[in-house]
């Protein structure tokens, strides 16, 4: 980082320093050019938002250097608009951000380790119950609930799964069908979303 | 709440404080990828790569900085990543530059929603480190002292890729300026 | 199948439904086939192995739908199809909590699908590709499509394809260049997580406006095929990785 006025060895020096004549016209239209251009819309901005929390989910603790870690839970009143029900705006063929909604999405990862496969959903509003229900549960929603994480606040069930493929969904409080919008997705045009996980096996 | 209050927040854990930060600057941030880019697609990914260093980085951030310095520097490396990275050719196509030359200029007061695509198509046609410097000059509106410290290049160095850059863009579109 | 396997394969039955708790569970037959188990032949170790999913919990629906699924789940079983797909779309509407008439027109389609899928990817194959294979036709994808999938892997090793078929597709990608993206990943061995990675980007950019799913489905393919990617380096995101911001 070089302070101000020194310089590098293969540029100018300031002792005569040079001033630069604005193109006065050049920076008008530079400017307008800024004013002018559209404003990302707030989808844009909380798929944003989303993705870092995506990522920073995953991002194991070691890579910030041991330092505290931000932990991150989502209050009611995060999300201008609230993820209703993914369910009915998941995915249409051929049709995508027209009718995305312009909220934060909720996030979800599955992990395999052994026997086991992890589901992790991070939801972007307080929830009192989420439950994990699939083809290994029978869809029912008492068979397994899923426990909120203490250190970032997203909810996790570890379930045996034998390798192939499994269908799965969330239920949230009871009344609201889930399906993460970035893992694979089933959709049966009777029912709607439902998602996919391929277990590796021999 | 100020963004040193965000930050703490933050760091603490608090439910919207990085949301908030994130749509604070957004914007801002958004309108130099563009410019610097010249592709949505490119620019949408620089913005996200940008944020998620910012928010793994937050314990790092030093309150007596300005918050929106520290971001830009984080977004202006991850643009110069993104031209790197695409092997950006530059492209002299004569046409081109026949064509820009007499576009016409879009009228001043320009309606909200229309971008000036001569203008970043123009720009695109610039070296990158002049490209930098003039968005960081005249559409940042940064002095040459703040741009020193955001790119780590000498004033003087700065100064003459502004002044280049200046000339090549006008020699892009001139006609179509005055 | 042999005269002591089929009496001894009653037997257990009989054996079986007296000790069920469910008295339902007596009246429906569950075949689950494995491997290339295809026609009647059922193999003991299949009938006592409770699968949870395979058991048809009747008591989540009401009566009438209830029969109409059993009828279904015998037809099925009868045509040689495996029924566990079938119970689970059941039970997936009951717990959706949708009507009985919309279970039974669901479950109907896809047994229909099922047929479909077992006819194009073969006797070979595995419940799960079958019903993959059988969304796969529910999305609109083709038979000869399902075939050409089939041709690229061995028995048991196309679900993820057919997967991932299918969610590009219902994402917006046209069926024949997701077919040939597909293709190109799962022929080279052990491709599957890259087929996942493939996904994962079309998921992530559908997301930014029409095009753009299809625009990154050919970035990755082109990708893959450059050998950027390795088949056996887990391709689960489109992104540079990610490292501490420079200080």
């Amino acid at each position: 980082m070089t302070s101000h006025g020194s310089s590098g060895p293969n540029e100018p020096h300031d002792i005569d320093p040079f001033t630069v004549t604005d193109d006065v016209a050049l920076v008008a239209r530079m400017r307008a050019s800024y004013d002018s251009l559209p404003s990302p819309d707030a989808a844009q901005i909380a798929r944003c938002t989303t993705a870092v929390l995506s990522e920073a989910m995953h991002a194991p603790a070691r890579r910030l250097g041991g330092s505290r870690r931000p932990r991150w839970w989502w209050g009611a009143a995060a999300a201008a608009a609230l993820v209703v029900s993914v369910s009915t705006v998941a995915i249409r063929r051929g049709r995508t951000t027209a009718e995305m909604p312009g909220g934060v999405q909720p996030v979800g990862a599955t992990t395999e380790r052994g026997d086991t496969t992890r589901f992790d959903l991070t939801l972007p509003s307080t929830a009192r119950e989420v439950a994990l229900v699939g083809d290994f549960n029978g869809w029912d929603e008492r068979a397994t609930p899923m426990v909120r994480r203490p250190n970032d606040g997203a909810w996790s069930a570890a379930v045996p799964l034998p390798p192939g493929r499994h269908m799965y969904a969330f239920v949230v409080d009871g009344k609201k069908w889930l399906v993460d919008p970035l893992a694979p997705q089933v959709l049966d045009k009777g029912y709607g979303p439902a998602n996919a996980v391929v277990v590796d096996g021999p | 709440m100020t963004d040193a209050e965000l930050v703490l927040r933050t760091r603490a854990g608090d439910p919207d404080a990085f949301g908030t930060l994130v749509s604070r600057y957004y914007d801002a941030c958004w309108r130099f990828a563009y410019h610097m880019l010249g592709e949505r697609a490119d620019a949408e990914d620089v913005l996200q790569d940008s944020f998620l260093r910012a928010y793994l980085a937050i314990d790092r951030y030093d309150e007596r900085d300005q918050f929106r310095g520290w971001l830009f520097r984080i977004l202006t490396n991850q643009c110069r990543n993104a031209l790197t990275s695409r092997g950006r050719r530059t492209r002299r196509f004569v046409q081109d530059e026949i064509a820009l030359e007499s576009a016409p200029a879009p009228p001043l007061g320009l309606a909200t929603g229309v971008e000036d695509a001569a203008l970043v198509h123009a720009l695109g046609l610039l070296d990158p480190l002049q490209r930098e410097a003039l968005l960081l000059k005249y559409a940042e509106g940064l002095e040459y002292g703040e741009m020193s410290a955001m790119t780590g290049a000498g004033e003087s160095a700065l100064k003459m890729r502004v002044k280049r850059g200046s000339e090549r863009l006008r020699a892009l579109i001139g006609r179509s300026l005055d | 199948m042999r005269p002591h396997a089929t009496t001894s394969l009653w037997l257990a039955l009989q054996l079986l439904s007296a000790t069920m708790a469910s008295p339902l569970a007596a009246a429906t037959l569950v075949v689950t086939t494995r491997g290339d188990t295809t026609h009647a032949t059922v193999s003991i170790d299949t009938i006592l192995f409770r699968d949870p999913q395979g058991q048809f919990d009747a008591a989540r629906f009401d009566t009438l739908t209830a029969n109409a699924l059993r009828l279904l789940f015998d037809d099925a079983a009868s045509k040689g199809l495996p029924t566990a797909p079938l119970i689970n779309r059941a039970l997936e509407g009951a717990a959706r909590r949708v009507s009985g008439a919309r279970i039974l027109s669901v479950v109907r389609a896809h047994a229909v699908a099922l047929a479909g899928a077992k006819s194009a990817l073969g006797d070979g194959s595995t419940v799960a590709e079958l019903d993959a294979g059988a969304d796969a036709l529910r999305a609109g994808i083709d038979a000869k499509t399902l075939f050409v999938v089939r041709s690229t892997r061995p028995a048991g090793a196309a679900v993820t394809a057919l997967v991932v078929l299918t969610d590009v597709v219902n994402r917006g990608v046209p069926i024949s260049t997701a077919r040939d993206a597909v293709i190109t990943i799962a022929r080279i061995p052990r491709s599957d997580d890259a087929l996942l990675g493939l996904q994962s980007t079309v998921a992530k950019n559908a997301q930014r406006g029409p095009g753009m799913a299809l625009e990154a489905l050919n970035r990755y393919v082109r990708g893959t095929v450059s050998g950027a990617v390795s088949p056996s380096t887990p391709a689960t995101s489109d992104r540079k990785p990610v490292r501490p911001p420079d200080s």
